[in-house]
């Protein structure tokens, strides 16, 4: 049985995660001269991907 | 005959004789009925499940495209790749289990007909079924087309390349359908991440050496042109209109929608989905360095200026040795091969059940009616293809804007599958996909699918106009059903 506790908080982080990978670079990163917005961009993809696929291997979505 | 052509000969027969024995030896597992034809008796382990998927997912787009889309935009490309990424994995978690425990509980074996189930009608399965065919067999040409041009510029022939093309995608889905799909994907995938890695390994440690620079120096060069940063390509428009119908993808398109029912358990779900997240990432970050690092010794006057973005690729590989060019050629090919064949044969299952298996036809006869219409769907897009007809072409850049009305009614549906049998929510899911679809085929006929794609009214490109209708479509049936109940 799924305990899915989590799931509403998950969603809601989730939206603001996204949130954050579509206005960050807009807002603050359009002109950066070195590896910022690359590493933005991968940074925040990895580390949701992490968070994700930890929580959906311990029942918690 | 050139070197790079015999070698290229040689590596092609070599990787249709090995995907063709997979593909017959997945014959063992045994396809009885439609439901191991269509989505292998919900039997696949977390390996093939995964990177079926993920070979599904990454069409040629990825080593063609994106290169050059990344070498003429710059880091906007990794936005937009990864937008993609990030979002689907979110869905996977969300949606992806319970479509999983539905599948198999109520026995899914088209994606039309999870809505047609969902929303208790025939006639939302019957419109589905016309927007995948309208959608994604131009999607399937375009593949075709891709792969054709490859050959074309190699010197074997643009017909060879239809007719090689057509063969591999007929030959891996009917030997043993989902099957033979599923174990030759893995067996593609493994091939198209082992090309754009070795691409880079090589870039790294012969290209750039080898033109007399460093590293640092190259991105100082992206950064001086400002490609490390937004550049006047990516304005908030064009990222929503490229990113929006991407985004949806893992509950859109149809072909990626039917692998959430494949997994033999929920463990093995769990396990493919964190495996796609490593291959989603790892081919991206590849692809999208290959074309920075390209751009960069362009900018230093190492490398050809490359006016049209497509050509990127083939430019680079022309200057490799024989034996790579050819193995990143065939990387290519099998992009192409894993996106067609998969679409071919989740098309052909909503053909298969939809309009006919729930008819009360038996399984022999839907088994040779389902290798009917593969073929069928095979031999008209390879005739597309072959007369190169330019709007059908052209309208594979709006097959995931034409699919994403298909993204409020299916979110709607999962989240709340007994208020989706609503006579209110049932007739606003069929408004939705009507008037989505009506408004995305007007603008690609009024201003051609191309334009259409880039195209914003009032600072909103017409992908997120399209989602905002039918979202409010949804969500006004939604509350109408609500208020019906209350004063019920």
């Amino acid at each position: 049985m799924r305990s899915r506790r989590l799931r509403t908080p998950y969603v809601i982080s989730s939206i603001a995660a996204v949130l954050l990978f579509y206005l960050i670079p807009y807002l603050t990163l359009s002109g950066v001269k070195n590896l910022e917005l690359v590493i933005f961009w991968s940074a925040i993809t990895l580390v949701w991907l992490i968070i994700t696929n930890l929580l959906l291997m311990r029942d918690l979505l | 005959m050139s070197d790079l052509l015999q070698v290229f000969v040689l590596m092609l027969v070599a990787y249709v004789s090995l995907g063709s024995l997979i593909a017959y030896f997945s014959r063992r597992y045994g396809v009885r009925s439609s439901r191991d034809y269509f989505v292998s008796g919900y039997k696949l382990g977390w390996f093939l499940a995964s990177m079926t998927y993920a070979a599904t997912t990454y069409s040629a787009f990825m080593m063609v495209g994106l290169v050059g889309l990344t070498y003429s935009s710059g880091v906007g490309a990794l936005g937009f790749e990864l937008a993609y990424l990030l979002v689907t994995v979110i869905l996977l978690a969300v949606l992806g289990p319970t479509v999983w425990a539905m599948a198999r509980e109520r026995g899914w074996v088209s994606p039309s007909e999870m809505l047609s189930d969902l929303y208790e009608s025939k006639l939302i399965g019957y419109v589905v079924v016309t927007i995948y065919l309208a959608a994604m067999i131009p999607y399937v040409t375009a593949q075709i087309v891709g792969v054709a041009a490859i050959f074309e510029g190699l010197g074997v022939g643009y017909e060879v390349g239809i007719l090689v093309m057509s063969v591999l995608t007929l030959a891996w889905v009917v030997l043993a359908g989902m099957w033979s799909v599923a174990t030759t994907d893995a067996y593609q995938g493994l091939w198209m991440l082992s090309a754009a890695v070795i691409l880079v390994f090589l870039l790294l440690n012969q290209l750039i050496p080898s033109s007399g620079v460093t590293l640092n120096q190259v991105l100082k060069a992206l950064s001086e042109k400002g490609l490390l940063g937004i550049t006047g390509f990516w304005t908030p428009q064009t990222f929503l209109a490229y990113t929006i119908p991407w985004i949806f993808f893992a509950v859109t398109n149809p072909q990626v929608v039917v692998r959430l029912y494949v997994h033999k358990d929920l463990h093995s779900y769990k396990k493919s989905v964190l495996l796609f997240s490593v291959f989603g990432f790892l081919y991206t970050i590849a692809v999208v360095y290959v074309g920075l690092i390209v751009r960069g010794l362009t900018e230093l006057g190492l490398f050809e200026v490359i006016s049209r973005s497509d050509l990127v690729t083939p430019t680079l590989i022309s200057r490799l040795h024989p034996a790579l060019a050819s193995f990143i050629y065939i990387s290519i090919l099998a992009a192409a091969v894993s996106t067609a064949n998969s679409i071919i044969l989740t098309v052909a299952s909503s053909f298969v059940r939809d309009l006919i298996e729930k008819r009360g036809v038996g399984n022999v006869s839907v088994l040779k009616l389902s290798n009917t219409i593969v073929t069928l769907l095979t031999i008209t897009s390879a005739y597309l293809a072959y007369i190169r007809l330019g709007f059908v072409v052209d309208l594979s850049v709006l097959t995931s804007v034409l699919l994403l009305p298909l993204a409020p009614v299916t979110i709607a549906a999962l989240l709340m599958p007994r208020e989706s049998k609503d006579c209110v929510m049932r007739r606003a899911a069929l408004l939705s996909l009507l008037v989505g679809t009506f408004i995305s085929f007007s603008f690609a006929l009024v201003l051609g699918p191309r334009k259409t794609f880039l195209t914003s009214y009032y600072g909103l490109p017409v992908s997120a106009l399209t989602l905002i209708i039918t979202s409010a479509i949804m969500l006004s049936g939604y509350v109408i059903s609500r208020l019906r109940k209350n004063k019920d």
